[in-house]
């Protein structure tokens, strides 16, 4: 029992609604309709049946979902009945598309099943671009209270900023680094070690085709600890449409003097 | 309709609610522009008259009038004059004769067809902003009286001036 929402015979009034949650990128997607499988039967028996719907919704950068299912569409012609929309799951086909399935119940003689409503609900992260990497700091300096990105609330500010530079005055001015904050980033995960604690970072849709430079500061270390790039000029970078992404953006933190 | 849904309530076998009126939910949202709200709604509509019937296949089509007023609606602002939604119902109640004994679900005694065919993409905003949904139901019954109703799931991409403050529901 396999239905298209292309076809107008087999799905009714599919409709798909697309909110930008304006969240690094995220996309909120209902999709809804009427399946019409159709189903008649003739008996004292319940039969089950399983329908799957083709939503035609790429399943890429999915993160949630939600689905609900219910009876839209019942006939029966003097008889006792049983009409169920037992179960629905969302699944991924072998072509990447999402495809909804539903596992159906009929009995009467006779019955017809002729539509069941669904509304669908999901959410997925478009990502154009994308900077990521760790930050490392001792955990004598700082052991959260849990695991959780909760934990290091406040502690850690990420910022993408558009990096420029311009020659300092007089023969031997040197470079000078101007730079214009454009995206902050967000902690994913954290791991509390015995000596060193890590937090995983993600920064979502920096500009591309412009330098820039990844900063992070932070405010619950001991006041002196700053936050340096692991590796040398390693968050400078510019990303592009044929390298929009950057792993590996490390921070750790040093002591210029031993906190006290 | 409601004249008829009135005077059918008392043949029915299950003295169901009237009414359910549930509020709306509004989320900020960034976009598509105009648009800065998502709003989820649901309503509970009647598929058809209640009637004593006769067998006969009806079909319906009618508007379904939300909880959903936009606020601070002015039909001269362009923004407000269209929305986008997705939509689907569901029968959350079927009330079928006098021989159900109350039961609503339980029916020995006659045939039936209960069915909310099909939900426009198109929908319709009033002179106070009330967005309305239209809807395509159909029914057959066989010398009983009987209605059904649908609940209608909607969530709707809209616009609402950022400092105006919903209305009270009517």
């Amino acid at each position: 029992m396999d239905l298209d929402v292309l076809d107008s015979g087999q799905v009714t009034g599919h409709m798909v609604l697309r909110a930008d949650l304006g969240v690094l990128g995220r996309q909120l997607v209902v999709l809804s309709g009427i399946a019409n499988p159709g189903w008649e039967v003739d008996g004292d028996e319940v039969q089950r049946d399983v329908c799957r719907v083709l939503l035609r919704e790429t399943a890429e950068q999915l993160e949630q979902a939600t689905v609900h299912v219910g009876l839209s569409s019942v006939a029966n012609e003097d008889t006792s009945f049983v009409f169920a929309t037992d179960q629905a799951t969302l699944e991924t086909g072998p072509d990447g598309l999402l495809v909804l399935v539903t596992n159906l119940a009929v009995q009467g003689e006779p019955s017809t099943l002729q539509g069941f409503s669904y509304q669908v609900v999901l959410t997925k992260r478009v990502v154009t671009t994308e900077i990521s990497g760790t930050i490392s700091w001792p955990t004598a300096w700082l052991r959260p209270p849990s695991p959780t990105p909760a934990g290091i609330s406040g502690v850690f500010t990420i910022l993408a900023n558009l990096r420029t530079t311009t020659t300092g005055p007089g023969p031997f001015g040197g470079e000078i680094e101007h730079l214009v904050p454009v995206t902050p980033g967000e902690i994913l995960s954290v791991t509390i070690a015995g000596d060193t604690c890590h937090a995983i970072y993600r920064i979502t849709e920096p500009p591309k085709n412009a330098e820039l430079r990844v900063m992070v500061t932070q405010n619950g270390l001991p006041g002196t600890v700053l936050m340096a790039s692991t590796v040398a000029g390693s968050d400078i970078f510019t990303l592009t449409p044929v390298f929009p992404t950057r792993t590996g953006v490390d921070f750790h933190a040093i002591a210029p003097r031993a906190p006290k | 309709m409601s004249g008829e849904i009135i005077d059918g309530y008392s043949h029915l076998p299950y003295p169901y609610p009237l009414i359910d009126l549930q509020p709306v939910v509004r989320i900020p949202v960034a976009g598509p522009a105009p648009y800065n709200t998502l709003a989820v709604v649901r309503t509970v509509t009647f598929l058809g008259e209640i009637s004593y019937s006769d067998g006969t296949l009806r079909h319906h089509t009618f508007d379904v009038a939300t909880a959903l007023y936009l606020t601070d609606y002015r039909p001269d602002r362009p923004q407000q004059q269209q929305v986008q939604h997705s939509s689907t119902g569901t029968v959350r109640l079927m009330d079928v004769g006098k021989q159900g004994g109350g039961n609503p679900f339980l029916d020995s005694n006659t045939d039936f067809v209960i069915s909310l065919d099909s939900i426009d993409t198109e929908s319709s905003i009033d002179e106070d902003g009330r967005w309305s949904v239209r809807c395509h139901a159909s029914d057959s019954y066989d010398q009983v009286w009987a209605t059904a109703q649908a609940e209608i799931t909607s969530w709707v991409l809209c616009y609402e001036p950022p400092d105006a403050r919903p209305r009270p529901r009517p």
